[in-house]
């Protein structure tokens, strides 16, 4: 008997896994209760939940949910697979048989994959800050700090860039213990909560400045931008009236705020003052009615819901740091509970306009603004006549803050089950962007009702939606409501409309499906956009991987070049065009792209039920003589209308992952790039001449610049990794960073290169021996620039074992490239005849080896005398590699070189594509500078034209009206720095307008000697 | 009266499958006669081997099942971190489970070994909760091989954890500064005496007065009545704590400054144990008086 109830209940099981009524594909709610606890009768309420953002399948949430078996540890929600099942992993101390923990909220290091819990403990009611290295292997979470306070709320960070790089950022913000000022807003902050031992480096600050009432709310909400603005909001009470057990609180919504150092200052959060009274802390609302009590008997309540003033919320901008959402509940009226929602531009210090929402009788506010900058608000409504009240739970989205979605995810009953506690649905609910994808959790009535949820929802508890029962795990009975967390992903754009371009293909069946983040470790090898030299028809090998061929420059046709994309999306759907846009950037890491091509951007028709087309044409585009053929490629889709653009910004005047706060290629499905320079090489003992023959003198190199795009001085990290097999075969690879010893490759290894300013470029070299791989093998060696532990960026190189005959017939092409921009690029009569001579040579169907020989002879000369006039002023020296001058080896590296060195001089007279960082770096100066005369000028039109560059409606034809435009503010501020060098810089801007590229220059020297007179002001070591 | 012939306990160490391996084995027939385990405890005749504390494994488990192993270095469910010491493991019996993870006879769940245990083998597992999903996980905390029946470990099990209980409110008793027999008569809500709520975590204090008939441990109260704080609050930081009722009878342990952090001037009933039922008042006096061992 007993097995046949079983076997009825795996059924019903399997039954309610499966969807249940109709709904959105692009909304997914999920009951997280497991399917062994299908018995349970706890009031899971108060939840909260905490996405991976360097892992958006790992999740982890909590409630007031005990340990199933009384055990002495409570557990937490856990999600491996983006939330679609769940299970409770006990690793939290204190476990209350009841409630597991009192209050509880969680949070992710930003690129760690580190859980952060602030608890209060549910046998002392002590706050723990507490640390999961693993938070799926269910071992006991680490204690870093405990005492007392309430309501724990944490938000978490990894430093992106700048000091600290890689470190986790932790913010605590709770309600601290009484003090005779009554200030008792909190907030306990750790600069470094990863690695350090207990108490990692936590200290507690207070963000009150002024007198209160007693006390401050117990709901203390922070929000972090990776720029480092770090936000905190609370209420200040100030007036407390009625009682002696409930009582009326008049109290303040307070806003407070630090400026781009990630609160780490000695008087953190004090950034932001109030107009009126001149302290620390915006009263952005005041006046405010609040009824409270603790006395559970008396407690204010909203269905059977206690009201106690702790719903607050607050979220920013992920693109933009000075804009920030609140919302706050109050009581209106008499007997209302009301929640606000507003919006300020100005980094808090502005609240112009209506609010943006006002909803009457709904509790639980929760704010979260995505990658595109669309907000989402969570809250939940009560509606219904008494006795059948329902519990409303509106998910509601805006681009605007005026024009709103309203989506209802579920609607459940306020009655059922009844609760003796006044938590039905607890203090607080949570909701949280990754990516554009919006995550949350909110507590409900867990009676199985496919009307409750109109977007669908799918049980992992047994239920009978027949019947209408929830069932247990196993055997006969039915299990009473209760009421349960259920999580919820809104997948912002829909499958059949969500376009993108791959990251990465492994192969037929392995291959990026679109995921944001993609989670491959090279992303920038067998992206789905590449170059060809012809405008054939694509071809694809047998990975699926595209054909691509290099780059080509050169006048006229010789520097045709034609850009080809794949483009996928994730579900078939109806006709639709994307628009593509192709854009190129220097080859490294850090450089900012431009557009490639002025041609209109082209489309790609879907029909309707496919999903996946590629180009039959390809985009053409031209290479100048006078640049490199050393690129990285990239594209940007838009899927049609408004329904999927690229997340701006742009990658024109960006470098992915740069500086802070542009998206990561990967994070925006949209968007993909292609950088790896592939080295062709003789193969180890094949002939004797071949480049990249046996022996050191046949090895060949390849350089790429490293580029700080960021706005500060910083170190960068450069991690340079390649396969075992892939280290055996090329052996003896060496790196270098130009001008410093040449290091053995290894591996795993760091290259730091220390102090780069904004806008700098430093060189890396790498050099190959003698592959042992089969011809055509790719022998990749990866660069990725780090934040931590985080690859926001990379290149490869890579060594391609090939015959002889192609490997001189690419030296020979590398010559006439390298020749012809150096005539370009100097006027060299000498350097053009070098470029048509191996032009003459190429035309050549086939090239006798002994023709090489000969150009050697009578071409090396050539090359040595360019190559000493390259490197004039550039610092560079000859390389020292043992060699044999006249090789084909020793060629392909001097080739390699002069290309560098061309480069080299060429960005030393100024980079056009560095125009939209320079003005960021300017922005970001003036921010530092304060009242400088002419900054509120200058602040407004950077603002205006980064926002407009971003969204491609700008470029860099706009840039000199730009800095014409604030010729005045620069001199003023020269002169009221008091810097001659300043004032010369700025005299120098006026005479820098016969180019974009000799203004760029100009301006970062402006930029350079504001940045120093800022330096020696702050008393910090000046620029090197 | 030698117990050996029925005292059938051994404990060894021996190599198995080129691993170290400990099992213990015991005949619980064997110990109820001969009293040993009732006394709480089993020395093992091996001293290289540790001895089964029945009552200690007891306390740290909350779920003791007769299992068989299926597969070593295995999950019974997805999400469960595999590694050498996590197998699946058939649940044979029950002996002693919480009642919200149901009836998992005949299941499989996953087990993260304490001590390595070769495929195959069948053993009573004393666990507790690891992971929770479509099946459980759990975390062996100590083991028995050995062929005694189920009722038995049924009775020995659920008499270690009468015990501990015993020995848990016995502990408390000796901590107490007084406890007594008696009735509640009135309680008064002393909350806002003083200052206004700052928090749903206040306690929400109240004055019972509480009518003794007989003080068990402490001095006796003059007039033959006390009164004691307890917390009103149903706040989860403070539902499980007592809340008298005028008229309820009972025994009252009571405390000073039983709550770190919580400055209060008076005796104090916060622990859900603090008050026990009238028919326990014997049990109380014996364990003032004898306390067991812990």
């Amino acid at each position: 008997m007993r097995r046949s109830f079983y076997r009825l209940s795996i059924l019903l099981a399997a039954a309610a896994l499966a969807t249940a009524g109709a709904g959105h594909a692009q909304i997914q709610v999920v009951d997280m209760t497991p399917q062994l606890l299908s018995g349970e009768t706890t009031n899971d309420s108060e939840p909260n939940l905490a996405v991976d953002p360097a892992n958006p399948l790992h999740l982890a949430a909590s409630a007031f949910t005990p340990d199933p078996m009384g055990g002495p540890l409570a557990p937490i929600y856990v999600s491996t697979d983006g939330g679609g099942h769940w299970t409770l992993n006990s690793l939290l101390p204190g476990n209350d048989p009841v409630h597991g923990t009192h209050d509880v909220t969680l949070r992710f290091g930003g690129a760690s994959g580190i859980l952060y819990p602030g608890i209060l403990r549910g046998d002392t009611t002590a706050l723990n800050i507490l640390r999961a290295a693993d938070f799926t292997a269910g071992m006991p979470a680490t204690l870093l700090v405990s005492h007392g306070g309430d309501q724990p709320w944490v938000q978490a960070a990894t430093v992106m860039g700048g000091g600290g790089a890689g470190s986790d950022r932790v913010y605590v913000g709770y309600n601290g213990a009484l003090v005779p000022s009554g200030q008792t807003a909190t907030i306990e902050r750790s600069l470094d909560a990863a690695t350090t031992p207990a108490p990692a480096g936590f200290a507690p600050f207070t963000i009150e400045t002024r007198t209160t009432s007693g006390s401050d709310g117990a709901a203390i909400r922070t929000a972090i931008h990776p720029d480092g603005t770090v936000y905190g909001l609370f209420y200040r009470w100030t007036d407390e009236t009625g009682g002696p057990s409930v009582i009326t609180i008049t109290a303040d919504v307070v806003l407070v705020r630090s400026d781009y150092d990630w609160a780490a200052g000695a008087m953190p959060l004090m950034a932001l003052t109030d107009p009126g009274d001149g302290h620390a802390g915006r009263l952005v609302a005041t006046g405010r009615t609040l009824p409270f009590t603790s006395d559970a008997t008396l407690f204010p309540t909203l269905g059977q819901n206690r009201l106690l003033s702790s719903n607050l919320s607050l979220a920013v901008d992920p693109r933009d740091s000075d804009r920030v959402w609140i919302a706050w509940a109050d009581r209106v009226g008499t007997a209302d509970y009301t929640l606000h929602v507003r919006r300020s531009e100005t980094r808090g210090a502005t609240w112009p306009g209506p609010e943006s929402l006002t909803i009457t009788g709904a509790t639980n506010p929760a704010l979260a603004v995505n990658a595109r900058g669309r907000v989402g608000f969570l809250y939940q409504q009560l509606a219904g006549p008494a006795g059948s009240r329902r519990w409303q739970t509106h998910l509601r989205r805006s681009d605007d803050g005026a024009a709103w979605t309203d989506d209802v995810l579920a609607d459940t009953s306020a009655e059922e089950p009844v609760v003796d506690d006044a938590l039905f649905l607890g203090d607080y609910l949570h909701l949280l962007a990754v990516g554009k994808d919006f995550y949350g959790v909110f507590a409900a009535s867990n009676a199985p009702v496919t009307a409750n949820f109109p977007h669908g929802v799918t049980y992992l508890r047994n239920a009978d939606w027949t019947a209408g029962t929830l069932l247990p795990a196993s055997g006969p009975g039915t299990v009473p409501v209760s009421i349960d967390p259920f999580f919820f992903k809104v997948t912002d754009t829909p499958p059949d409309q969500d376009f993108y371009v791959r990251d990465w293909t492994d192969g037929a069946t392995s291959a990026d499906a679109g995921q944001e983040p993609s989670t491959h470790p090279v992303f920038f090898v067998t992206s789905d956009v590449w170059n060809q030299l012809a405008d054939t028809a694509p071809a694809f090998n047998a990975a699926d991987q595209p054909v691509a061929s290099d780059v080509r420059n050169g006048a006229g046709a010789l520097g045709d070049n034609f850009a080809f994309a794949r483009v996928h999306r994730k579900a078939a759907g109806p006709a639709a065009s994307v628009q593509l846009h192709f854009l190129y950037a220097n080859f490294g890491a850090g450089l900012s792209y431009q557009d490639a091509g002025a041609a209109p951007d082209p489309m790609l028709a879907f029909p309707a039920g496919s999903s996946q087309r590629t180009m039959a044409a390809g985009y053409p585009w031209h290479l100048d003589p006078t640049a490199s053929d050393h690129l990285c490629l990239g594209v940007e889709i838009s899927g049609p209308g408004t329904s999927d653009p690229f997340i701006p910004p742009s990658l024109a005047g960006s470098s992915p992952g740069w500086p802070s706060t542009d998206l990561r290629v990967t994070a925006d499905n949209n968007k993909a790039q292609r950088n790896i320079l592939i080295l062709p090489t003789g193969m180890a003992g094949a002939g004797t001449g071949g480049a990249g023959g046996a022996g050191t003198s046949g090895a060949v190199s390849g350089f790429a610049i490293v580029h700080n795009a960021a706005t500060f001085p910083r170190t960068v990290e450069i991690r340079y990794e390649a396969a075992p097999e892939v280290v055996k075969k090329l052996g003896g690879a060496r790196v270098e960073v130009v001008g410093q010893p040449a290091r053995p490759f290894r591996s795993g290894d760091t290259l730091r290169l220390e102090n780069m300013q904004p806008g700098e470029n430093r060189w890396l070299r790498v050099t190959f021996g003698a592959p042992s791989g089969r011809e055509g093998e790719i022998l990749p060696v990866y660069f990725r620039e780090m934040a931590g532990e985080a690859a926001i960026n990379g290149f490869a190189i890579a060594a391609r074992p090939s015959p002889l005959a192609e490997v001189l017939r690419h030296d020979l092409e590398t010559h006439r490239s390298v020749f012809s921009r150096m005539a370009a690029l100097t006027g060299s009569a000498a350097a053009a005849v070098e470029s048509r001579a191996a032009a003459l040579l190429l035309g050549w169907r086939e090239i006798p080896e002994q023709e090489y020989q000969t150009f050697l002879r009578e071409h090396g000369r050539a090359l040595e005398d360019g190559l000493a006039e390259a490197r004039r002023g550039t610092g560079w020296k000859a390389f020292g590699d043992a060699g044999d001058p006249g090789s084909p080896g020793h060629w392909a590296r001097q080739l390699e070189e002069l290309d560098a060195l061309l480069t080299v001089r060429q960005l030393a007279a100024g980079d056009p594509a560095d125009i939209l960082q320079t003005v960021r770096w300017q922005r970001d100066l003036y921010r530092r500078a304060g009242a400088v005369p002419g900054a509120e000028a200058v602040l407004r039109e950077s603002a205006r034209f980064i926002d407009g560059y971003t969204r491609r409606e700008l470029g860099n034809a706009a840039y000199p009206g730009l800095v014409k435009a604030l010729l005045g503010s620069y001199r003023e501020a020269a002169r009221a720095l008091e810097s001659p060098e300043l004032e010369r810089t700025a005299a120098g801007l006026e005479s820098g307008f016969s180019s974009l590229a000799a203004l760029q220059k100009a301006h970062r020297s402006f930029l350079l000697a504001l940045q120093g007179r800022l330096d020696r002001a702050a008393g910090r070591t000046p620029p090197r | 009266v030698s117990a050996l012939p029925f005292f059938k306990v051994a404990a060894f160490s021996r190599k198995e499958s080129g691993m170290q391996r400990t099992v213990r084995s015991l005949s619980l027939r064997g110990l109820f006669l001969s009293g040993v385990l009732l006394a709480g405890g089993v020395r093992l005749p091996d001293a290289a081997a540790a001895p089964l504390d029945l009552r200690q494994a007891v306390r740290n488990s909350q779920l003791v099942f007769r299992g068989t192993i299926k597969r070593l270095g295995a999950a019974a469910m997805a999400g469960v971190p595999v590694s050498a010491s996590t197998a699946v493991v058939s649940v044979d019996e029950v002996i002693s489970a919480p009642a919200p993870v149901g009836d998992l006879t005949g299941r499989e769940i996953t087990v993260a070994l304490r001590q390595p245990m070769r495929e195959g083998r069948q053993a009573v597992f004393f666990a507790t909760g690891w992971i929770y999903g479509t099946g459980l996980a759990v975390r062996e905390v100590d083991r028995l091989e050995g062929g005694q029946t189920t009722a038995e470990l049924r009775k020995a099990v659920a008499d270690a954890a009468r015990r501990n209980e015993e020995a848990d409110l016995a502990e408390r008793l000796a901590r107490a500064e007084l406890v007594a027999v008696g009735r509640v008569v009135r309680t008064v809500d002393v909350s806002r005496e003083g200052h206004r709520p700052r928090s749903e975590h206040d306690p929400d204090l109240f004055h019972a007065l509480l009518q003794v008939e007989t003080v068990l441990k402490g001095a006796a109260p003059p007039g033959g009545e006390l009164s004691f704080l307890f917390a009103g609050s149903r706040d989860v930081a403070w539902r499980r704590a007592p809340k008298p009722q005028e008229g309820q009878a009972g025994v009252w342990i009571l405390f000073r400054d039983e709550r770190p952090g919580l400055r209060v001037d008076g005796l104090t009933a916060f622990d859900p144990r603090d008050v026990q039922p009238l028919e326990r008042a014997g049990t109380v006096r014996r364990l003032l008086a004898s306390p067991p061992r812990p």
